[in-house]
């Protein structure tokens, strides 16, 4: 009979059919709310995962002690190069790929060589990578850099040798008509070695040192002591996603992880213990403690989802097997004035549909309308595929029955 | 048209039991002539009417339209052509239109519109019904109204034979004497074969042809007949 008659239907039945489109608009602005919330949550996770920043430090074994740690070279050519290698063979991904904005010192003794041919006393000179490798350099820790034309802060990166001194040290070695100064860098066994370094700045309020960049501190290591011993080593994980990846196929062939609490850990747990005594601590609690949370609501979400999902399809379900069921009769009488079956099931049940599709966009719609959202499409389909089986059991039913039954209204 | 029964009987089967509602009926129907069947409730009358319109088929014996075994035929279309069902509540489409619900078996057989409405407010105005009434709902109409719009759609189809059952159960004496008389007189007038299930004996004083239905089984009541002759 068409959308003519359903519509019919739709008007003499007011109650009932306000009482079904309510309940179409309230499930599914809940599914659709609901929904968009597990995608806001998830949003929120990726957002979390690219925004906290995860930090590693190579520790001693309590994780509690980052500097002075006299670490070898193989361990900074883990953080450096760019190949890994376990027993001879590289690794299928290099522990560099994993880390990005490696900070790494080292310290040397020096006497900083006067004109007139003496020198001053001893004092450190400290390579790092960069002004983040040491805390004791850091604007917020009182330290003001003052470089001199020309310079900043990627001498650290060079091989030429520049140097930052301590303003009161350039003062006392009259360095600053010169701009250079000559540096006697001693080691433990071979003989000392003399540097001229060009100054590149002079800062106030820090530790006291002269710095140099980390390839010249490196090489001058090697020249006065015939190995490279770093005092601290760490870096920024490059993918937070890839942190279990990072461990397993990497990381933890090398370090422990040290006890947080301080107690220190038993060296057996490291696979290279008797060698290499070190911790990698990976300051990721943070990152831990949001995705937790964040994955806690959107199980609670999907706990949530599921239920109003079942119970919306279950309940479309029952309705349209009983808007089916309640029109038994018409539909029986349709046959005994000589609609075939066929013909009668697909009109009915096309009918029924469309009923169904109008229950969903109207609770689509009315979402989106509201919430300024785009609607959960895979839960209104869903819902659709409940409603077209409940109309399908309705109309299986139907077909088995006499129709005389049926239009007595027997069931 | 003949419609004929051979033996015909009919067996409701459940879980539970198994109840013969028609047992082994031989009859005929011929064209021009006003039919009663006659019984008490749960007799087997509606179950006979039911396998005459071929909405079931007989468990045993055969229904014979014009010689061929009614389940030979398809019998939506024998419905939609040749019979046509009239029942005791009326069974109209309680959303569609008096006019509506006329011309509905000729839009199922596809008749041009404009041919098909001419047709039904014929076939509705031949019954006293009024214009005026045509795009009414039925339940605003009286019993006998809604009655005579439900004999109006089994008329426009040009049925050959009316199955009737319990037609003036639901309406009071005028209106029963009124449709008896209409249904007499499409026998009478117009050929066609009106077989009226009934229990009511005042129904029964309008046909040529009594049977009576007692416990499935189909008897012929001569008396009945000779007191009208």
């Amino acid at each position: 009979m068409g959308v003519p008659y359903l519509w019919r239907q739709v008007r003499r039945r007011g109650p009932l059919s306000l009482a079904i489109a309510l309940m179409a608009l309230v499930v599914g602005g809940l599914l659709c709310t609901l929904a968009g919330a597990k995608a806001r949550t998830a949003r929120q996770m990726e957002e979390v995962y690219d925004q906290v920043p995860v930090a590693c430090a190579v520790t001693d074994l309590t994780g509690t002690q980052t500097d002075g740690l006299g670490l070898p070279e193989w361990a900074v050519n883990l953080f450096l190069s760019d190949t890994t290698t376990v027993g001879g063979k590289p690794l299928e991904r290099a522990f560099s790929s994993f880390v990005t904005d490696v900070r790494a010192k080292l310290s040397l003794k020096t006497r900083i060589v006067c004109a007139e041919g003496g020198s001053s006393g001893e004092m450190p000179l400290t390579a790092v990578t960069g002004i983040s490798a040491d805390k004791a350099l850091w604007a917020e820790n009182g330290c003001t850099i003052s470089w001199n034309e020309g310079c900043g802060e990627d001498m650290f990166q060079s091989e030429q040798p520049l140097c930052l001194l301590p303003a009161d040290a350039a003062e006392a070695a009259e360095t600053a008509e010169a701009g250079q100064i000559t540096l006697c860098v001693s080691g433990e066994y071979v003989k000392p070695v003399e540097r001229t370094f060009r100054v590149a700045g002079t800062y106030t309020g820090g530790s006291g040192d002269i710095y140099c960049s980390w390839p010249v501190g490196t090489e001058l290591s090697l020249a006065v002591n015939g190995y490279l011993l770093a005092d601290s080593l760490s870096a920024d994980i490059r993918s937070n996603r890839e942190l279990e990846q990072f461990w397993d196929s990497c990381a933890g062939l090398f370090f422990v992880r040290p006890d947080l609490e301080g107690t220190p850990v038993e060296w057996t747990a490291s696979p290279v213990y008797t060698y290499f005594p070190y911790a990698l601590l990976i300051n990721d609690t943070v990152l831990r403690q949001t995705i937790a949370g964040l994955e806690r609501n959107q199980m609670i979400l999907n706990v949530l989802v599921r239920a109003i999902l079942l119970m919306s399809l279950a309940g479309g379900a029952l309705v349209s097997f009983l808007l089916v069921r309640g029109r038994e009769r018409e539909l029986a009488l349709q046959c005994v004035l000589g609609m075939p079956r066929r013909t009668m099931f697909a009109g009915a049940f096309w009918e029924q549909f469309l009923l169904a599709l109008a229950g969903t966009a109207l609770a689509a719609g009315g979402y989106a309308l509201l919430a300024g959202a785009p609607p959960a499409w895979r839960s209104l389909g869903l819902a659709i595929a409940a409603d077209i089986i409940g109309i399908a059991a309705a109309m299986g039913g139907f077909l088995t029955r006499e129709l005389t039954a049926a239009l007595r209204g027997e069931h | 048209m003949d419609l004929k029964l051979e033996q015909a009987g009919y067996c409701y089967r459940s879980k539970y039991q198994t109840v013969e509602a028609v047992k082994d009926v031989t009859c005929t129907f011929s064209p021009g002539t006003f039919y009663a069947i006659m019984g008490k409730s749960g007799s087997g009358k509606t179950t006979l009417l039911s396998i005459l319109a071929g909405l079931m088929l007989p468990t045993s014996g055969q229904v014979l339209v014009d010689g061929i075994s009614i389940a030979e035929l398809d019998r939506p279309r024998l419905r939609l052509e040749h019979i046509s069902v009239i029942y005791q509540d009326f069974n109209l489409f309680p959303l569609l239109t008096v006019e509506e619900n006329a011309v509905y078996p000729l839009r199922l057989r596809r008749q041009r519109e404009a041919d098909a409405l001419e047709r039904a407010r014929e076939a509705l105005l031949s019954l006293d019904l009024r214009p005026e009434q045509f795009r009414r709902l039925p339940n605003t109409l009286s019993g006998g109204e809604q009655q005579r719009v439900a004999i109006a759609r089994a008329l426009v189809t040009g049925s050959d034979v009316i199955l009737a059952d319990e037609p003036t159960g639901s309406l009071d004496e005028e209106n029963s004497q009124l449709i008896l008389d209409i249904l007499r007189r499409l026998a009478r007038e117009q050929g066609r074969s009106i077989v009226v299930v009934t229990h009511d004996p005042v129904a029964a004083e309008y046909a040529s042809v009594v049977f009576r239905m007692r416990d499935g089984h189909l008897l012929e009541d001569p008396g009945a007949q000779e007191g009208r002759a």
